[in-house]
């Protein structure tokens, strides 16, 4: 297995994008992605044209939509669906995000903390929490500067209470890609943990939870219990347990680059533990936890400490 | 070329969130669909009722300040948004969900644009919804017109 770059937030023409599918299929492959999602605004129109483009120019496009309701958007990938997105309310949205993953797609939950009406109506989550906790995936980060400002840490802190009662949601990204972005500002990438881009393995990935968000920074992470490794999102055996991490540059990441990283911290139920972290150099720490386990790297970007990825996490113990 | 819809429409604010459905009939089988759509005002160029308004929403959704003053001026003006969606008597046939107050649409078998599918433009009950995403003037005129045909 392997970690493949993805962006699974984007649109196109066929919604409010400025792309053809045609050339954000174009645009992605300039910019390094493994594989792409396709999630215009209610609508799989563009799907066909995309998907097409990718098989012809090398690029796994995976058909989706965004389902922009009136109380909060979701990114639902994998093109099975018939749930149509006028029919999803506040009372049944826990059933509709069942019925799209009973077909096998998955479903995120899409910036539910950007600012919503007036400017931006339905993009902030005004559905109960607790009837979202079936979704396989949470942008714990989204669109531009996303390890910055109030939205991304009320994200990560929601998403964090969520695995702190138990839920098992792994973290992605969205690009939330409108436009072609030739110099684009900060912005980062999804990591998804499979043994091909392929659409079927991508999807694998993500309903496994191996996945990462990150700014600049390649992480190798595993957990190893018991002489075996495990990736991130696997539901760990009993016994001592070792995180091993390793960090390197992602050279082609076009906003600026980190500078150097200052330190790791692995987040359980029992709280917080910093290691030191380099680029190019491994780290290894024994650590004990009974429910889940994630890994936040730091380094020095822009002139200042930010936090620059965070794993999904591994879990233990039975499933809430 | 045989129109069989037109009409203007009034939302107002009670309308936020809602889905206003047009029904209309098609009274036989055509090659093509054409659709205009728009609506007006699309802005509030009021700043000061602009900044409440998201000064107030933004505690209301986040608790704290997501933005100064100064970046939620530059988010002036405030517009409407509304999405339109189609049904054939067939079933769902997409959706146009994109920030212009003026849109135009050609549907038939072998094609269509601007978020809907190709389909086929068949006899019988068609309908055509205009989700209301954000209103923020005190009403909204659609003004729309279906013709089928060639």
């Amino acid at each position: 297995m392997r970690y493949f770059r993805c962006e699974l937030h984007t649109h196109t023409t066929l919604s409010d994008g400025r792309m053809t599918p045609e050339e954000l299929v174009d645009r992605a492959l300039e910019c390094g992605y493994d594989a792409i999602a396709l999630t215009d605004h209610n609508t799989v129109a563009g799907v066909k044209r995309a998907v097409k483009a990718g098989k012809e120019r090398g690029l796994t496009v995976i058909p989706g939509i965004e389902w922009t309701t009136f109380w909060g958007h979701f990114t639902v990938i994998g093109g099975k669906s018939d749930v149509l997105w006028r029919d999803i309310t506040p009372d049944n949205v826990d059933g509709m995000i069942k019925r799209a993953q009973s077909t096998g797609d998955i479903v995120a939950i899409a910036h539910p903390r950007r600012m919503g009406y007036p400017l931006c109506s339905g993009c902030h989550c005004d559905y109960d929490i607790g009837k979202l906790t079936g979704a396989d995936n949470y942008e714990v980060w989204s669109h531009y500067y996303p390890n910055e400002g109030v939205a991304a840490r009320q994200q990560k802190e929601q998403w964090y209470s969520l695995l702190d009662k138990g839920h098992r949601i792994a973290a992605v990204y969205g690009y939330d890609w409108h436009s072609r972005d030739d110099v684009p500002p900060s912005y980062a990438y999804t990591y998804v943990g499979a043994e091909s881009a392929s659409e079927r393995d991508i999807l694998t990935g993500l309903k496994r939870g191996a996945t990462y968000i990150t700014v600049g920074v390649e992480v190798d992470c595993k957990a190893v219990v018991g002489g075996k490794e495990y990736a991130i999102g696997s539901v760990l055996p009993e016994g001592e347990t070792q995180i091993k991490l390793s960090f390197r540059k992602i050279e082609d990441y076009r906003s600026d680059k980190p500078s150097r990283l200052t330190k790791a911290e692995i987040r359980t139920e029992k709280g917080v533990t910093a290691l030191p972290a380099e680029f190019g150099k491994q780290t290894t720490a024994e650590i004990s936890f009974s429910r889940y386990c994630t890994v936040s790297v730091y380094g020095d970007r822009k002139r200042e400490e930010q936090l620059l990825a965070i794993t999904s996490a591994f879990y233990r113990g039975g499933r809430k | 070329m045989r129109t069989v819809l037109e009409g203007q429409y009034v939302l107002t604010r009670k309308d936020q969130s809602t889905h206003y459905k047009i029904p209309f009939v098609v009274p036989e089988d055509a090659e093509k669909m054409y659709i205009a759509v728009s609506y007006g005002p699309k802005y509030n160029y009021d700043e000061e009722y602009g900044v409440a308004l998201i000064r107030e929403n933004m505690m209301k959704q986040a608790g704290e300040p997501l933005m100064s003053e100064g970046e939620m001026r530059a988010k002036l003006p405030l517009d409407n948004h509304l999405s339109f969606s189609l049904d054939s008597p067939d079933g769902p046939v997409g959706t146009a969900h994109r920030s212009s107050n003026n849109q135009n649409f050609t549907i038939c078998a072998e094609s269509a644009d601007g978020g809907f599918y190709p389909c086929a433009i068949k006899k019988g009950n068609w309908v055509f919804t205009v989700s209301v995403t954000c209103i923020i003037t005190d009403q909204i005129t659609v003004s729309l017109k279906a013709e089928v045909g060639e």
